[in-house]
């Protein structure tokens, strides 16, 4: 359960304050998969990047799952996005030098697990990823589409609720694409919450869809 | 400390391995050149120490103008006359000049029955056979560069000198005196007493100065002040004063070489700030990437923290190694030149290994704590930004 209110993020340039987004209230229920629609500049980084955990709001309410996650000390914000949340960026960001097991690995690293329990969930989330097959690549020598399921695995890792994709479509061809669609839709079955970023609109044709929100400008169109 | 931790750091150090090798490299170098100047300042420390240990603590002697002259003998009964003062031993030395070669000799007269007054030497002449010295009038012992320069110009065992007067003295070379013995320089030559004084063209009845002890140290003042006292030209050096003189050289040496090692650290720490601050942009992505990936700022510490600790324990190892084996089984070529200079009070370093915890802890204060916060700060300054911003 995602819960906007008067949501605003703006950037001071000089002495003027540019809004990414404003006044931006929002609702996202659980197991919900929502488009995040825009073109280019329109704030959608922005607000994704709000929910994730991994930006402030400069004003506004938002909680997550109850939590009013603005608010919480670094400790806790941290806690928050490694159990809750699930990211794969735009450009992945991967940790180019290590393998791909060591990658999606990596948000398990702070948890205290054991080296036991981290291989278990490390190989069943590269299963689901269906990239297994390149456990031992580096990283940067990974194709794009690779890369992409080198980071859905990583977001999979903990098990997180919500699932949170920036742009995923574009830097992929079409036989990626449709590999990655496949994967959210086993992820929606899970019950997973996904917000996807896009302005492909490759994504309005799929049935699955609950909400798409149409930003412009970093206000919301209905 | 959990074992996925240091896997993970593990794997990460060793995935950087270029990056982190150029650092290590020059970690070495500067821990190598601290631990060489402080292994070597160390030794001659020793060895100064050791060779004073073997000094009289007081010398008097007469002054005329700013040069010492040599000395009446009866300055002796004066000198018991002080109370603290127990034995004088009056001695006899000077430098005999081979003019047409520019060498010169230390020509030093012993009394051979009195060896207690000749610390240094007392092991040596305990172990002669006396009677077979004195069998001849004309016996001498010599270092091993006045057996060496005797070689080579063809003397066989017998070398010529000449009084001021210009009379001719042959003497004959007895044994040659052991090297690395402290108070034994190579260019020595030891005669008994009155054969140094014809050599040397002193008087009968005078000698080059006196030495003496006076075991409580705190009556070392008064007894200088006394002997002063005795006469207006009479110098008296004590010990101390010796120690002191090393001391300030040693200051100053070693305060130049750590002000050059200083400045070389905070360079070597700035580029390295430089590095992590801006240049290193994959290195600001990767904390972001972690951070995001809900690392809390701690743990982005914690792994950067141990990651600069491997690379300090790393080049500490290899680097006082490194030192350890240039200076005490080299014996610090090149470098000993550079700090010794031309001076000419030194000692010769004897480079006796000494480990030292206290030496080998500071090195390691002193290189790991500016290195570790060269890298600790500019991450810690990465983790506190937001992620985002950060993975830019
Ligand atoms: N750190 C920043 N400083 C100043 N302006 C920023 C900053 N980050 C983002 N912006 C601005 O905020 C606006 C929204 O950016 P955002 O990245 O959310 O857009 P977007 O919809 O994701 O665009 P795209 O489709 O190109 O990724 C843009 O105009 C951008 O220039
Ligand atoms: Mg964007």
């Amino acid at each position: 359960m995602i819960e906007i209110k008067n949501l605003n993020r703006y950037y001071q340039v000089g002495k003027e304050r540019f809004y990414a987004i404003r006044d931006i209230s929002l609702s996202i229920k659980k197991g919900e998969f929502v488009l995040f629609h825009g073109v280019s500049g329109s704030g959608k980084t922005t607000l994704l990047s709000i929910i994730a955990g991994v930006d402030r709001p400069s004003s506004g309410m938002i909680s997550v799952n109850n939590e009013l996650i603005s608010k919480l000390p670094d400790q806790h914000l941290s806690r928050f996005r490694n159990r809750e949340i699930g990211i794969i960026f735009q450009h992945y960001n991967l940790l180019e030098s290590l393998t791909v097991y060591d990658n999606v690995s990596a948000p398990l690293i702070p948890e205290r697990l054991s080296l036991k329990e981290i291989d278990k969930r490390v190989k069943k989330s590269l299963k689901i990823a269906n990239i297994s097959h390149k456990a031992n690549s580096i990283a940067s020598t990974l194709s794009g589409g690779e890369k992409q399921r080198c980071a859905i695995a990583r977001a999979l890792v903990t098990d997180a609720s919500i699932i949170v994709c920036d742009e995923p479509t574009a830097n992929l061809d079409r036989a990626n694409i449709d590999i990655f669609l496949d994967i959210l839709k086993k992820l929606h079955k899970l019950n997973k919450t996904i917000i996807v970023s896009t302005h492909d609109p490759i994504f309005q044709k799929l049935d699955y869809i609950d909400q798409i929100i149409h930003l412009e400008d970093g206000v919301l169109v209905s | 400390m959990n074992s996925p931790f240091f896997r993970f750091l593990l794997l990460s150090f060793y995935s950087e391995k270029a990056k982190q090798i150029t650092v290590i490299i020059f970690s070495i170098i500067i821990i190598f050149i601290l631990s060489s100047v402080l292994f070597l300042s160390t030794s001659m420390h020793y060895s100064i120490t050791e060779a004073l240990k073997y000094q009289p603590d007081f010398i008097v002697q007469k002054m005329a103008g700013d040069r010492r002259v040599n000395i009446s003998e009866r300055v002796t009964d004066e000198l018991i006359e002080i109370p603290s003062i127990a034995k004088v031993t009056p001695r006899v030395y000077g430098r005999y000049f081979l003019k047409p070669l520019g060498k010169s000799f230390l020509v030093v007269g012993v009394d051979f029955f009195d060896v207690q007054s000749h610390r240094g030497l007392e092991k040596i002449i305990d172990n002669m056979d006396l009677n077979k010295f004195f069998k001849r009038r004309d016996n001498m012992l010599v270092g091993e560069g006045v057996d060496r320069f005797m070689r080579e110009h063809h003397y066989d065992n017998n070398m010529t000198f000449f009084t001021p007067k210009g009379k001719a003295i042959t003497l004959h070379k007895f044994a040659t005196l052991p090297k690395n013995s402290e108070l034994v320089s190579s260019d020595m030559v030891i005669v008994p007493i009155d054969l140094a004084k014809k050599i040397l063209g002193i008087k009968r009845r005078e000698v080059s100065d006196f030495a003496f002890n006076v075991p409580n140290i705190l009556e070392w003042e008064i007894v200088t002040i006394k002997v002063s006292a005795l006469d207006y030209d009479l110098r008296v050096i004590n010990k101390k004063e010796s120690y002191k003189a090393y001391a300030e050289f040693f200051d100053f040496k070693g305060g130049f070489f750590l002000s050059i090692f200083l400045i070389v650290l905070i360079s070597f720490s700035l580029i390295l700030y430089q590095r992590y601050s801006q240049l290193y942009s994959t290195e600001r992505r990767n904390i972001g990437v972690l951070r995001a990936l809900g690392w809390s700022i701690k743990d982005t510490l914690k792994l950067k923290f141990f990651e600069a600790l491997l690379v300090v324990f790393i080049s500490y190892t290899i680097g006082v190694s490194l030192a350890y084996i240039f200076v005490y089984i080299f014996h610090a070529p090149i470098l000993k030149n550079i700090f010794l200079g031309s001076s000419n009070i030194m000692v010769e370093p004897t480079f006796v290994p000494v480990i030292d915890i206290f030496l080998l802890s500071s090195i390691f204060l002193l290189y790991a704590i500016p290195f570790i916060a060269s890298v600790i700060i500019p991450v810690w300054r990465i983790s506190t930004t937001n992620p985002k911003e950060a993975m830019r």
